[in-house]
């Protein structure tokens, strides 16, 4: 395999979540011999692999108190301003996202104390840098410690 | 037992290419057969992986990775192959198809059923 093209696995490798990697890049690998059919198969490919991926991983009452207490964090630090339900729902769909992504590019359930604070920590901060509310944090740590099922526990392959 | 819900079209195409390859059924083999079995339709490569995700979810298949070979970069296969479950359903649905072959010739006729091989060998 040409350095062009090896270049091209590594890039590719970023980008798929780890609980799929090996044979997707393997497929890819076996499949293309040059750099554009490599370029254009990953291009058709890795889009569904990481929405199926998502599909997989996603936990819908998990995501729903997510939202919750995220909207909530962000509506109740911009109470006083004009157009606040929306100013306060763009960044919370942008957080969910993070989360979504978050979720489905985890190698596995976390054991370390660094690891388990990983996400509380990114509302924290998220609601702190877009004036959201220190109740974020709260509200996800106790989200977290009650309901958040480990990655591996869940359905499917890791 | 548990019943196994209905297939979707695309379902039964990966889970009678998961079939047909046997022990050697992953991403690349599954995918070269679907676009055998869909022709002249074209299937992208991750509609098969999304697939299989679901199939996997729903219990119709298992799959395991094996050992790392040199021509794939030495990157492992995802092998796949049916569970019972699969299986039941895969054998539901062709017997569903094979009666309405079997009524649509009876309507149309002979000549039609000879067509209609005459397209699937073209």
């Amino acid at each position: 395999m040409g350095d062009r093209l090896s270049r091209l696995e590594r890039t590719a490798s970023i980008v798929i979540p780890p609980a799929c990697r090996e044979e997707v890049l393997g497929d890819l690998h076996e499949r293309n011999t040059t750099s554009l059919q490599y370029v254009l198969d990953a291009v058709r490919t890795v889009p569904l692999v990481i929405a199926s991926r998502i599909r997989r991983t996603w936990d819908g009452k998990l995501f729903a108190m997510y939202a919750v207490s995220l909207y909530g964090s962000f509506l109740f630090g911009r109470v006083l301003e004009p157009g606040r339900l929306l100013q306060a729902a763009i960044p919370s769909a942008a957080a969910l996202i993070i989360l979504a992504l978050d979720e489905a590019y985890a190698e596995g359930p976390s054991v370390s104390v660094l690891g388990r604070l990983r996400r509380p920590a990114f509302v924290c901060i998220a609601a702190l840098i877009i004036r959201g509310n220190i109740l974020g944090l709260i509200w996800a740590l106790v989200i977290q410690a009650l309901f958040h099922v480990p990655t591996k526990l869940r359905r499917g392959p890791i | 037992m548990a019943r196994p819900d209905s297939l979707g079209q695309f379902e039964q195409l990966v889970l009678t290419a998961i079939l047909a390859r046997r022990d050697d059924a992953y991403g690349v083999s599954i995918h070269a057969k679907v676009q055998e079995l869909a022709a002249p339709k074209a299937v992208s490569l991750g509609a098969v992986y999304v697939t299989l995700d679901r199939l996997e979810d729903k219990g119709l298949v298992s799959s395991w990775l094996t050992d790392p070979t040199p021509e794939r970069g030495g990157r492992a296969k995802r092998c796949y192959r049916l569970e019972a479950l699969g299986e039941r359903a895969l054998e539901e649905s062709a017997v569903t198809a094979k009666r309405m072959w079997d009524d649509i010739v009876a309507v149309w006729g002979g000549e039609w059923a000879k067509r209609g091989k005459r397209w699937a060998i073209d």
